[in-house]
């Protein structure tokens, strides 16, 4: 079990009602053995993780497994995994380790609700199941030694876009990108904050230009979304991904 | 609609600091005026603001100090929202997007002179001119009912005071008592928003009021997400919610206000709130600026949604006639962004990109039964043409159905950050 630097750190309080879901604060010192002991907790949490590695609302499950992203992060500075978006980029000190900052706000099991397809797990801290130290403890331990988790084979055959290397090397046109990123900023809001409908700033260029084609191939389920990206060409999907790297 | 004294200073003060404003430097920037404030104004005026760092000086005309939206204030009938939530100024789209906002009546358009007129007394020269005036109601919808009677008889389809008087009329009905709803004629703000309407009535209905009825008066034989509405309101509020279509009359009607009633093809039926949603046109000041045609609409032209009849002034959201796109907050707020494109293109000769629009309509049945319509849209040149489009389906298990109408909470916070910053 690898075990962080700085366990018993406090908590950070919110700055704001719309703080991002991916909320990597110092505060994993929560993760205490609150909820019985630390096997049992872990065995809880594997059992948790399995649940909300697969499924989201409406029953579409996925094969993705989406704890692949939280290979590695645990007790690494922040700032330093560039897959991952981090909040409060910029007040980071690099010696801060990594944690992720849940809050009890919430007792009911709501995983389920939150967790879009294939994205980043999407840990909207205030409704995260109540054994949160249970799930933490096992993506603890995950990110100490990536495998597939408990015995889940990652299929990507069926849950990634297909996609010709060409599509993914092509430049984005940044302003044009600009431009088009009003129609999404209609629904997601343009400072990244979530209500209901997930943050899409300052993602990986890749990861959004995948993400789209997954919407445009029907792979993602969401309709709204699948009819917004299906009338996207390759370039234009390149553009926003430009765009939404850094937005203004 | 009157102007209180108050309010009457205010606005010539803020007329005042606009017609100023050339003096004191702006001279020879371009100029933008907006008519309107709501979801296809304030994004507009916002966008150009925005996106031309200051090159081009943009006044918004709105006569409110406070908007309140009217998407959403069917979810205030039922309770889900309070009425503060759907209110919003314009103090950011000022102090952080520096557009003027001069709030005062537009009572006129000079077309040659290429100014406006305000109620106030002022006069605001233009180079382009954006009109997203909303609705107003025709009278000629509904014998027997006149603006007049919108106290005893509320439309609340504007958002604002309409949606508290009917809110408190549906509050105070006798035990068993019948609300009943006039629904409007195609084409109309909103498609599916009379029987979102009926299901948040319903909803409160139900648990405060549980053997009153619902009536729905409608002319038109079909409506919007028929099949999802009638699904929901047979799971949710079995025998509360009867429609009576043009098939049985729902076409032959007339209202009498004093009394009450609603006459259905000659039978006369006493009721306790009576909701009617007439037949609309474009807001007035689109008319009186002599750019609607004989169907009271403004005809635009796709791509950038100039007026037909005047490239100078541009029409967005419920009083254009484009095309195949829904009369909707998010059709409006989709369409500003372009016309913004086409505006700030040219008057500072910025890059030009192709049009995109889209629509999505959520509607709440129930509590956490949300269902969704949507399409996407290109401009041709005879119109604005629907290309594909989704709808929720029946049947829907009840976690989406959920996950459906958080997306719609969303879509709010998301749509009102996008009009007033």
């Amino acid at each position: 079990m690898h075990l962080l630097r700085r366990p018993w750190l406090k908590m950070i309080p919110d700055k704001g009602r719309d703080r991002r879901f991916f909320d990597f604060l110092v505060a994993l010192g929560l993760c205490s053995l609150q909820f019985g002991g630390w096997a049992d907790a872990a065995e809880r949490g594997a059992q948790m993780l399995v649940q909300f590695k697969f499924c989201q609302p409406g029953g579409y499950c996925s094969e993705t497994d989406p704890t692949q992203r939280l290979d590695d992060i645990f007790s690494q500075p922040k700032g330093t995994v560039k897959e991952l978006l981090y909040s409060d980029e910029k007040k980071h000190r690099a010696d801060e380790t990594l944690a992720l900052k849940f809050e009890t706000s919430n007792a009911a099991p709501r995983v389920l609700d939150r967790l879009p397809s294939y994205t980043r797990v999407d840990y909207r801290a205030s409704t995260l199941l109540p054994d949160q130290a249970g799930v933490l403890v096992v993506m603890q331990a995950r990110s100490a030694s990536p495998k597939p988790l408990l015995g889940a084979q990652r299929t990507a055959s069926h849950s990634l876009p297909e996609l010709a290397p060409e599509i993914l090397a092509i430049p984005g046109d940044r302003e044009y990108g600009a431009y088009l990123s009003a129609e999404c900023i209609t629904c997601h809001q343009a400072d990244g904050s979530y209500q209901g409908i997930p943050s899409i700033t300052n993602w990986p260029e890749e990861e959004f230009v995948i993400a789209l084609h997954s919407y445009k191939q029907g792979i993602r389920p969401n309709p709204v979304m699948q009819m917004i990206a299906g009338r996207l060409g390759d370039e234009e999907i390149a553009a926003l991904a430009a765009y939404f790297k850094e937005p203004d | 609609m009157t102007l209180s004294r108050r309010g009457f200073l205010g606005t010539t003060l803020a007329v005042s600091a606009t017609l100023a404003a050339p003096m004191l430097g702006a001279q020879g920037r371009p100029r933008v005026v907006v008519i309107g404030g709501g979801a296809g104004g304030a994004t507009a005026a916002r966008y150009i603001a925005k996106d031309s760092q200051g090159a081009i000086d943009v006044t918004l005309v709105e006569p409110t100090r406070t908007y309140y939206t009217c998407f959403f204030s069917n979810l205030y009938l039922g309770g889900f929202k309070s009425y503060d939530d759907l209110g919003h100024g314009y103090g950011k789209l000022a102090a952080e997007y520096g557009i003027n906002v001069v709030h005062d009546w537009a009572i006129g358009v000079d077309r040659d002179a290429k100014s406006v007129a305000l109620a106030g007394g002022g006069l605001l020269p233009y180079d382009r001119l954006i009109l997203s005036p909303g609705i107003d109601f025709r009278e000629d919808t509904v014998p027997g009912w006149t603006l007049a009677d919108q106290d005893a008889m509320p439309h609340a389809y504007k958002g604002g005071t309409q949606a508290q008087l009917l809110k408190s009329q549906i509050e105070a009905m006798p035990e068993g008592g019948t609300y009943c709803m006039v629904a409007p004629p195609n084409p109309y703000r909103c498609p599916p928003g009379p029987y979102e309407r009926v299901s948040m009535v319903a909803h409160t209905l139900k648990n405060t009021n549980p053997t009153a009825k619902i009536l729905i008066v409608d002319p038109k034989e079909k409506f919007s997400k028929q099949g999802l509405f009638e699904e929901g309101w047979n799971n949710h509020y079995g025998g509360m919610i009867e429609r009576v279509g043009p098939d049985f009359g729902g076409d032959i009607i007339e209202l009498r206000p004093d009394a009450m009633e609603v006459v259905i093809d000659g039978e006369v039926e006493k009721v306790d709130v009576c909701n009617v949603i007439p037949g609309q046109k474009a807001g007035r000041i689109a008319e009186l600026a002599g750019i609607t045609n004989e169907a009271g609409w403004a005809p635009v032209v796709p791509a950038t949604m100039q007026s037909r009849m005047d490239e100078n002034i541009h029409v967005l959201g419920d009083a254009s006639q484009q095309g195949d796109m829904p009369k909707s907050g998010y059709s409006a707020n989709s369409q500003a962004k372009v016309a913004a494109m086409a505006v700030r293109g040219a008057l500072t000769g910025s890059r030009v990109f192709p049009a995109k629009f889209s629509n999505t309509c959520w509607s709440l049945i129930e509590t956490d039964d949300g269902v969704k319509v949507g399409a996407s849209y290109e401009a041709t040149e005879e119109k604005i043409a629907r290309t594909s489009g989704f709808i929720s389906e029946t049947g829907e298990d009840a976690a989406l159905r959920k996950a459906t109408y958080e997306e719609s909470l969303g879509w709010y916070a998301g749509i009102t950050s996008d009009m007033f910053g």
